[in-house]
């Protein structure tokens, strides 16, 4: 029996601007999470998955919908609650750099939030942070406890950053491009911790990335949300996203993707245009159409909304309901 | 049988940090020859994009080229030159296209008046050159007359970079050295960049170098891969060669520590420990420490270059043996 702890229902965030239309950063974004389970979340820049990834992670008021955290919806309880359940939420961000502060030891950037839990005692604390160190792979701990961030290679700093985490006892991580800036032959090692993690503590991990390879090898048995210009316009598991696209903007992100394989050359679906959307947009059509090889009158004076297809797996794009393959269609138009 | 554009031999370069000195570059050797694209892969540290920065004589001012040749068939070695001397093959001999595509132009003038600065320093008749710079620019399906006009941040980051590509090619230079030209980009961008690449390499008798921390990146695109760890060179191998049977125990894990969107899973596994620092350096061969085929002479001594054949060379003491083990890794 999986339990939902992180419900976000029809989030909208919009940025106003002067003068001009606000930008939708998100809109009308579902997305449920179950304790131990994996939501990858891919788009490229500007999609909204880090805009959404901070309004799950509570640190990014929103305009519209609802979040609840362990069932609680946050709006509607008191600040002392509200504190403990965004607590419960925790954000890795990218750049491990920035993320730690420069002036302070790993001892101590790892006890302000034992403290902040009420954990003061001098032994309890250095018995927790020891405890934290190993089980994120900084072993032996004494001899990091001492060390500044600078004194750590990114790699490092990426553990202490899901350390420090760990210290607050979250159940859900939303882990925003967390390995994008550590080295290829580190990646492995971090991803690895966060899914020993998963397993100990039953977390819920939101892996938010660009890299459509890495989604799959981080949340093969979990589900895959694929953003557009704000919106959800693919979920499902991950091997039905990635296998069998049903939106052609997921088919050509993953047509897009090199593989290490030499002999493997990239799929062949590929954009009318390399316009950026337009989020500003708020009339009726697809957002991706003016990109789309298989846009139809259809798709421009109506907005397709996420509707399931088979299962879990659901879709936004009128075309697809037809059950057509991307991949066959694109042939027939070059033939 | 091709012939050799570009050769780089025994280079060694020096960043001067705090008191210290450390070596960036170490000992490497590499030839391009004419129409063929080689990767250079490595992670940050490695010193593949100071191997770069070293050929453009376009180091930052705590670097130094310590010993070493690079020779362009056409005006022969140019480690030596001044810059006035360097100026006049930057561009036209040897060019770059660099991974910041914010910085490539200067953003208070528009990209056909800095086409025609490029062509004016080299003692170029515009027109020509514009018609030449137009021709390219088909080629990246975009279109030639609103790009001249733009200024750069009326353009996006992939629509940049193309222009950055044609700006490298249009001189019609021997070596072309791409660095990391398609990291700062989306994945459908980047797309575009490399598709545009593969095309003009097949259009160029050029040589390219493209360097990348990202194996999948230049797979199907290279002819031939190097791998640069801490400095040193530690293979080079036609790129199947060197994908399907690695001599060096850190192309092996690297290459399979990528995950890919068309194969069955795999658990993939990380590289144990990290690279070193370079002012820190492990004694012997530097992947040692992290080297599950470690062994004591390994610890010792650096392996020395050892040519298997004449495309293909590994800096390891147990190449021959581990051979098979490291295909199947």
């Amino acid at each position: 029996m999986s339990d939902v702890i992180l419900e976000a229902v029809n989030i909208s965030k919009r940025y106003q601007q002067r003068r001009r239309p606000p930008i939708w950063a998100v809109r009308s974004v579902d997305l449920a999470l179950n304790s131990g389970q994996t939501i990858a979340v891919v788009g490229e820049s500007g999609s909204g998955k880090s805009t959404l990834g901070r309004i799950i992670a509570g640190v990014l008021p929103f305009d519209e919908g609802t979040l609840a955290i362990s069932g609680h919806r946050l709006s509607q309880v008191d600040a002392k609650l509200s504190r403990g359940l965004r607590r419960s939420v925790q954000l890795i961000h990218q750049d491990p750099f920035a993320a730690l502060n420069p002036a302070h030891t790993v001892g101590n950037i790892l006890r302000f939030p034992l403290n902040a839990m009420g954990i003061k005692s001098a032994d309890r604390v250095r018995e927790r942070v020891q405890d934290l160190l190993s089980s994120v792979g900084l072993t032996p701990p004494n001899r990091y406890v001492n060390q500044y961030p600078y004194q750590l290679s990114g790699g490092q700093r990426q553990r202490v950053v899901l350390a420090r985490a760990l210290a607050v006892n979250p159940k859900v991580l939303v882990a925003d491009e967390a390995v994008s800036m550590i080295d290829v032959s580190m990646r492995q090692n971090i991803l690895g911790i966060m899914k020993q993690l998963q397993v100990d503590y039953g977390l819920g991990i939101v892996f938010i990335t660009h890299d459509l390879a890495l989604a799959r090898n981080f949340a093969q048995r979990g589900q895959t949300i694929v953003m557009y210009a704000g919106s959800i316009i693919e979920c499902g598991s991950t091997e039905q996203v990635i296998q069998e696209p049903l939106h052609p903007y997921t088919a050509m992100l993953r047509d897009a993707v090199p593989d290490p394989d030499p002999t493997k050359a990239m799929g062949t679906l590929v954009p009318i245009s390399s316009e950026t959307p337009d989020l500003t947009w708020t009339r009726e059509g697809c957002r991706f159409a003016p990109r789309c090889p298989f846009a139809v009158t259809l798709c421009v004076s109506s907005t397709p909304s996420l509707t399931s297809y088979t299962g879990e797996h659901s879709v936004a794009c009128h075309r697809a309901s037809l059950g057509v393959s991307w991949a066959m269609e694109s042939e027939k138009k070059v033939t | 049988m091709t012939t050799t554009i570009l050769q780089v031999e025994n280079l060694v370069v020096e960043f001067k940090v705090n008191q210290d000195r450390v070596r960036a570059v170490d000992d490497v050797s590499l030839e391009l020859r004419a129409g063929e694209l080689v990767g250079l892969v490595g992670e940050s540290g490695s010193g593949k994009s100071t191997l770069a920065y070293a050929m453009m004589n376009l180091l930052p001012r705590q670097g130094r080229l310590v010993s070493g040749k690079i020779a362009l068939a056409t005006v022969g070695d140019i480690s030596r030159w001044s810059e006035p001397d360097m100026s006049r093959v930057r561009g036209n001999r040897i060019s770059m296209v660099f991974q910041a595509t914010q910085s490539t132009f200067n953003p208070i003038r528009t990209l056909e008046s800095q086409f025609k600065l490029l062509f004016r320093a080299h003692g170029i008749n515009v027109q020509e050159g514009l018609i030449k710079a137009r021709r390219l620019l088909q080629r990246t399906q975009l279109d030639p007359q609103r790009i001249l006009t733009s200024y750069p941040h009326q353009l996006s980051g992939g629509m940049r970079q193309r222009v950055g590509i044609v700006f490298a090619m249009v001189l019609e230079p021997d070596v072309i050295l791409l660095d990391e030209p398609t990291t700062a980009l989306d994945v459908l961008s980047q797309r575009v960049v490399l598709d545009l690449i593969r095309d003009l390499r097949s259009q160029t008798d050029a040589a390219m170098l493209f360097i990348t921390h990202d194996f999948s990146v230049v797979s199907n695109l290279s002819q031939r891969i190097g791998v640069m760890y801490a400095g040193k060179l530690v293979e080079l191998a036609p790129t199947e060669r060197l994908y399907r049977f690695p001599q060096h125990p850190y192309t092996a894990l690297l290459t399979r520590a990528v995950p890919s969107i068309s194969q069955k899973h795999t658990e993939l596994v990380g590289i144990p420990g990290q690279p070193p620092h370079l002012s820190d350096l492990p004694p012997g061969c530097r992947f040692s420490p992290r080297c599950p085929y470690v062994q004591e002479r390994c610890r010792e001594r650096t392996p020395p270059w050892s040519k298997i054949s004449a495309d293909q060379g590994v800096a390891c003491f147990r190449w021959s043996e581990l051979g098979e083990e490291l295909a199947n890794v």
